[in-house]
């Protein structure tokens, strides 16, 4: 709701109505007009426009990529190619697919659920680490 | 009514200080690994090293500084002059991704070595984003510089494999055959095949007229990667039946070595 409808009945809540006005003008400059400051953690809130509800599906998708971010820096890879192939066996065993996981990777920047759901699939941290 | 103004103006004379605040890098990225997968002396592999950070961070761009004698290389797909993440150039806040890069390490390097590994990036994405989270100029940017340990052990395992160990020819036959050899963990210089003795009717010659023949690929052969060697068999006078060909395989590592092997060279 705008504070500042020019449908407001009484004085009374146009002064209110100015001076909700006033307050959220001051708030928009200190925050940056922004609901989400830069010193608030990026996996805060969920309703982001454009967000991926976290399933069953992109759990599997979360259980992969943090199996391989454990092997990642243990293991070498003769090529380039070979870092995708890795991914993709991975994938594979499980029944995925690059494509799926590619669109799960780039809905993590504006999906909070996801990233939450990769932070919690991902807690239980390296075996050996 | 006056009481609420003077609150607002005194917020709004706070600005400058919330908006030196937003523009402290408070982001928090960090590497998370302090070494990266072990090399062997000779080696040329890709290594990864994994960040991970509070906030959200994009336009990622890495860097390697290694000591003289190690090469680094960065993906093609970048265009050779630095890394970044695996998949985007976007570190999602509380997430864990890794860049990659490739070091070659020369085979008198027999102990572990420091990378300097230097990675930048942006705090927010374009310049609304930017104003959006009240980061001005100045702070747009940020930058993170470790020190990560490579180690480095002896090579394990054969230099190489030699995958084809039988050819078929046709008697009266005149035409190149090739020979597969697979790299071993380390990358083997000046790889060469050359055929010692030969059965009564059979002459062999190599490309390009040379005296041996080198991988397909290069004059070397690349740990972990397979290449073939070509050998032009000139079996007009040789009778069909199954002939054993002796090779000598040399090639350079820490020293130039040769080695024998043999083929298996049926004519039907």
């Amino acid at each position: 709701m705008s504070s500042t409808e020019p449908s407001s009945p009484t004085r009374r809540r146009g002064r209110a109505g100015a001076a909700s006005a006033l307050v959220a003008l001051a708030l928009a400059l200190t925050t940056g007009g922004c609901a989400a400051t830069a010193d608030e953690p990026s996996t805060a809130g969920s309703a982001v426009p454009g967000a991926v509800p976290a399933d069953d599906l992109t759990r599997r998708l979360a259980a992969v990529e943090a199996a391989r971010q454990c092997a990642v820096t243990t293991t070498t890879f003769p090529d380039e190619t070979a870092l995708t192939t890795d991914l993709d066996d991975r994938l594979a065993a499980d029944g995925l697919s690059h494509a799926q996981w590619k669109e799960w990777h780039d809905a993590l920047v504006h999906s909070p659920d996801l990233v939450a759901q990769l932070v919690e699939v991902s807690a239980p941290g390296c075996a050996g680490a | 009514m006056a009481v609420l103004l003077g609150a607002v103006l005194g917020a709004t004379l706070l600005l400058p200080a919330a908006t030196a605040q937003a523009d402290q890098d408070k982001s928090n990225v960090r590497a998370t690994t302090t070494s990266t997968a072990p090399l062997a002396s000779g080696e040329s592999a890709w290594v990864a090293v994994s960040w991970t950070a509070d906030q959200t961070v994009h336009d990622w761009s890495t860097t390697v500084t290694a000591p003289a004698g190690v090469a680094v290389a960065y993906p093609t797909t970048r265009g050779g002059g630095d890394t970044s993440l695996y998949g985007s150039a976007t570190l999602v806040g509380a997430t864990t991704d890794f860049t990659a890069f490739r070091l070659a390490v020369p085979h008198a390097q027999r102990t572990s070595f420091p990378v300097t590994v230097t990675s930048t990036y942006s705090r927010c994405g374009d310049n609304g984003q930017c104003k959006d989270q009240g980061i001005g100029n100045d702070g747009r940017t940020g930058s993170v510089t470790v020190t990560v340990t490579v180690p480095v052990g002896p090579a394990a395992g054969p230099p190489f494999t030699q995958d084809t160990t039988r050819v078929s020819i046709t008697a009266g036959s005149d035409g190149f055959q090739q020979l597969s050899f697979t790299g071993g963990q380390a990358d083997l210089a000046d790889f060469r095949v050359q055929v010692g003795a030969l059965p009564a009717g059979l002459e062999v010659a190599y490309p390009g007229g040379r005296t041996a023949s080198s991988p397909a690929g290069g004059s070397g052969l690349p740990g972990r990667r397979t290449d073939q060697v070509g050998l032009r068999l000139v079996a007009t006078g040789l009778a069909p039946g199954t002939y054993t060909l002796p090779l000598s395989i040399s090639w350079t590592a820490a020293h130039p070595t040769t080695t024998n092997g043999t083929v298996t060279l049926v004519v039907n």
